[in-house]
């Protein structure tokens, strides 16, 4: 059940921000996609989870599981995305913002059954009733892996997870986010400008920057 | 010697007192009346006479319901409107078109808009000229929008008019909430954008605009003006009601009235704080349907999003064919029945106006500029006792002017105003108006200073400056845009204050609004048009301007 990235460009108002990139990323595996802030990574992820901002254009094939993405609504496209902040949302406490990620079958108090399992898996039982903002970065971060992995995404989208983490931390979530991963058996895109964010058993590829010249110019 | 810091306390407590005198006095003016306590009449013996009589009007629950009816029904649809629009166009290519739509909308004062309104929708108004070629009825009253006895056209109108206000209130709790981020978050884990508004957006947003919803609130419970164009005649709103027992030449009624008010405050304090409550219930206590897990929007769901073009359609539509009644009517000789434009014009009406409109400029800008620029004097010391002590303004100060009901508040200060027969009206309607204007001037003024980096002011002291003097020459212009924006507001107030002007000026000082409510009681609806006309132009032309002005900065 790949995720293919097929002759993928991708174009500011101005000009093309890459050359053609071709992924092929099998259930279970990590591509980390390095490149520079500002080369257009981000922008990239946003298009596959289908929240490209009208200002950029992208050209190319994305498909999952044989589908075509690209002209499906973001919410059909069962396409988890994880980001430097957690959007644990506010409002919610933490157990709540778990059962925000379980599909509508599971009903009334089985909701809160699962979350608190999952919270009692990660050891943290004790904050079910907290609000986010009461838990720390670390803890956040787990819950929010959690929350997008309930919803059973067919791909993962890591848009610099760990680049909020003190370097400690980030050595524990990491391990943490890729065990998951290989539990999910679902292919995953991260992206990020940190070598020290590469898991060992991954495939690491640079951001094709665009061979026209212009490009640097514009962005000085 | 005093030094410069004891002078801005004095200053600061002097603006506190000012500013809390009404406050205090309308509520001292209130409570002694209610309890039959009121020597000018006569009355030493507190008792509870007036509470007896009060209840034994026989309007009295007809009028209290009616109004109840009118607040929630014209605030649910405020709500309804703001978040469908918001949940539908927010950050969608025409929603900068919507936002500059909504100043003018928001500048267009109630009063100017209630006449337009009629003449739209009163049984010979226009909608019903444009319909009877179709239907040939003479006469519609089957559905007649204006004074009508539920007061449906008035919570129409009334939410027409919010809602550009809420939405303009939105925006920059949106931003900081980061809409983006939250729909692309919930989309991710499969739900439908229409969803993450529900669930997520609207609980947060709600939680955001607790003030502007109280002060929506507040004004539909005790709107006075509006409601003597709009709504049913009798029983009148609550508000309009006691408004015509403190006219009453019989001075017998005045506990009664101040029993009324009294009542009418503990009823705008109940349905505050039921609706507070009931966001509480259905947004935290009860709050499941936010993570049931429901991704798809239901039936209605889908009804309300297909409508949602027709609300801002009715939105948009209805003020500004308003204003085009407005301008028809103030030029037009005659106009029969189902003629859709005048049969002749005439600029006789606007002739024979043009003086007294001159005087009545010249008294409401004179009561602008003078309850502006002293609250504007006010809210900068405030803000700079703010700056230096670090204790801001007791909220307090600004939200009871903002939902305490107007009547109340000034029949008060009027009673007290009896005692003191010397005392010059220009002036106490001048402070009344500072009561009112004051609150939007700090709130318009507070984030310019809040934004200002007191590095700046310590630069140039350190250059050598005297404080005072660096205050003049660096802090006041860099601070410049942020003054002129708090003096167009704070001016936009004072032009459309109806109930401040006509107490505490004992009917004395007449201005645009005054003459404009006054006016729409006689028949002669060219002149309606001309007064409901003049009275939409200074505030649009300020709100405009301000508009143009903060454009012009935003580029920048």
């Amino acid at each position: 059940m790949p995720l293919i990235l097929n002759n993928i460009i991708l174009y500011s108002p101005t000009q093309a921000l890459c050359d053609p990139i071709n992924i092929t990323i099998h259930s279970g595996e990590i591509v980390a996609l390095m490149g520079k802030s500002g080369c257009g990574k981000s922008t990239l992820l946003s298009a596959i989870a289908g929240h490209l901002s009208p200002d950029f254009h992208l050209q190319g094939q994305v498909t999952l599981n044989s589908q075509s993405l690209l002209n499906c609504p973001a919410h059909t496209r069962q396409v988890g995305m994880l980001f430097q902040d957690d959007l644990l949302f506010p409002q919610l406490n933490i157990w709540q913002n778990i059962a925000f990620g379980l599909d509508a079958k599971v009903k009334g108090k089985q909701r809160k059954q699962k979350a608190m399992a999952v919270l009692e898996e990660l050891d943290l039982l004790e904050h079910s009733e907290k609000r986010p903002d009461q838990l720390s970065g670390g803890q956040r971060a787990r819950i929010s892996l959690m929350r997008t992995l309930l919803a059973n995404p067919k791909a993962l989208l890591l848009d610099e997870p760990f680049s909020k983490l003190d370097p400690e931390l980030r050595k524990t979530f990491r391990h943490f986010v890729f065990q998951h991963i290989h539990e999910a058996q679902i292919p995953t895109l991260m992206v990020t400008h940190d070598p020290l964010d590469i898991p060992d058993a991954s495939i690491q590829l640079d951001w094709p920057n665009a061979t026209s010249p212009s490009m640097e110019a514009s962005h000085a | 010697m005093v030094t410069r810091s004891q002078t801005l306390r004095l200053a600061y407590f002097s603006a506190i007192l000012i500013c809390s005198m009404p406050l205090l006095i309308g509520l001292i003016g209130t409570l002694a009346p209610a309890f039959s306590w009121l020597p000018i009449l006569d009355l030493h013996q507190p008792s509870l006479a007036s509470w007896r009589h009060l209840f034994h009007e026989p309007v009295l629950w007809r009028s209290i319901s009616l109004t109840i009816f009118i607040t929630l029904c014209s605030t649910a649809l405020t709500l309804l409107f703001s978040f469908t629009l918001l949940m539908r166009f927010y950050n969608s290519k025409y929603w900068s078109w919507i936002t500059g739509t909504l100043s003018p909308i928001f500048a267009l004062p109630h009063v100017a808009f209630a006449i337009g309104f009629t003449f739209l929708l009163s049984p010979s108004g226009w909608i019903f000229r444009l319909l009877h070629p179709i239907f040939n009825i003479s006469q519609a009253h089957a559905w007649i929008l204006v004074n009508d006895t539920h007061g449906l056209g008035m919570s129409l109108a009334l939410a027409i008019k919010e809602t550009p206000f809420l939405l303009l209130m939105s925006i920059a709790p949106l931003q900081q909430l980061n809409i983006n981020q939250l729909l692309t978050v919930g989309t991710s884990l499969g739900y439908q954008p229409k969803q993450v508004w529900y669930k997520i957006i609207m609980p947060l947003w709600l939680s955001y605009l607790r003030l502007p919803i109280a002060a929506i609130i507040g004004y539909s419970l005790s709107v006075v003006d509006f409601s003597l164009i709009l709504a049913p005649l009798r029983p009148a709103p609550f508000a309009v009601q006691i408004w015509q027992w403190i006219k009453e030449p019989n001075l017998a009624m005045l506990p009664v009235a101040a029993a009324a008010s009294l009542l009418l405050l503990v009823l705008a304090l109940i349905i505050l704080g039921g609706l507070r409550y009931t966001e509480y219930l259905l947004m935290k206590k009860c709050n499941t349907w936010q993570f049931n897990g429901q991704r798809q929007s239901g039936y209605w769901g889908k009804l309300i999003s297909t409508i949602t073009p027709l609300f801002y359609g009715v939105m948009i539509l209805l003020p500004l064919l308003s204003v085009f009644m407005l301008a028809l009517w103030s030029f037009s000789f005659r106009w029969r029945f189902p003629d859709i434009l005048p049969q002749s014009w005439t600029l006789k009406f606007w002739m024979s106006q043009w003086e007294n409109l001159h005087s009545l400029f010249a008294t409401s800008m004179s009561i602008a500029l003078l309850s502006t620029f002293i609250s504007l004097l006010f809210s900068i010391i405030c803000l700079e006792y703010k700056q230096k002590n670090h204790k801001g303004l007791p909220l307090i100060f600004l939200v009871i002017p903002l939902v305490v009901p107007q009547v109340g508040l000034l029949f008060g200060v009027q009673i007290i105003t009896l005692y003191f027969p010397y005392l010059d009206p220009f002036s106490t309607v001048v402070w009344g108006h500072i009561l009112f204007v004051f609150p939007y001037v700090y709130l318009s003024l507070a984030p310019a200073w809040q934004a200002f980096d007191q590095r700046y002011l310590q630069v140039a002291t350190s250059l050598g400056t005297p404080p005072l003097k660096a205050w003049f020459l660096v802090k006041l212009p860099l601070l410049k845009n942020g003054l002129i924006f708090a003096i167009i507001v704070g001016m936009g107030v004072s032009l459309t204050q109806y109930l401040p002007t006509l107490i505490l000026g004992s009917g004395r000082i007449a201005t645009i609004t005054t003459e404009a409510v006054a006016i729409t009681s006689g028949q002669d609806r060219r002149i309606m048009a001309i007064y409901g006309l003049m009275q939409a132009l200074l505030p649009f032309i300020l709100i405009l301007s301000s508009f143009h002005y903060s454009q012009r900065v935003h580029k920048r």
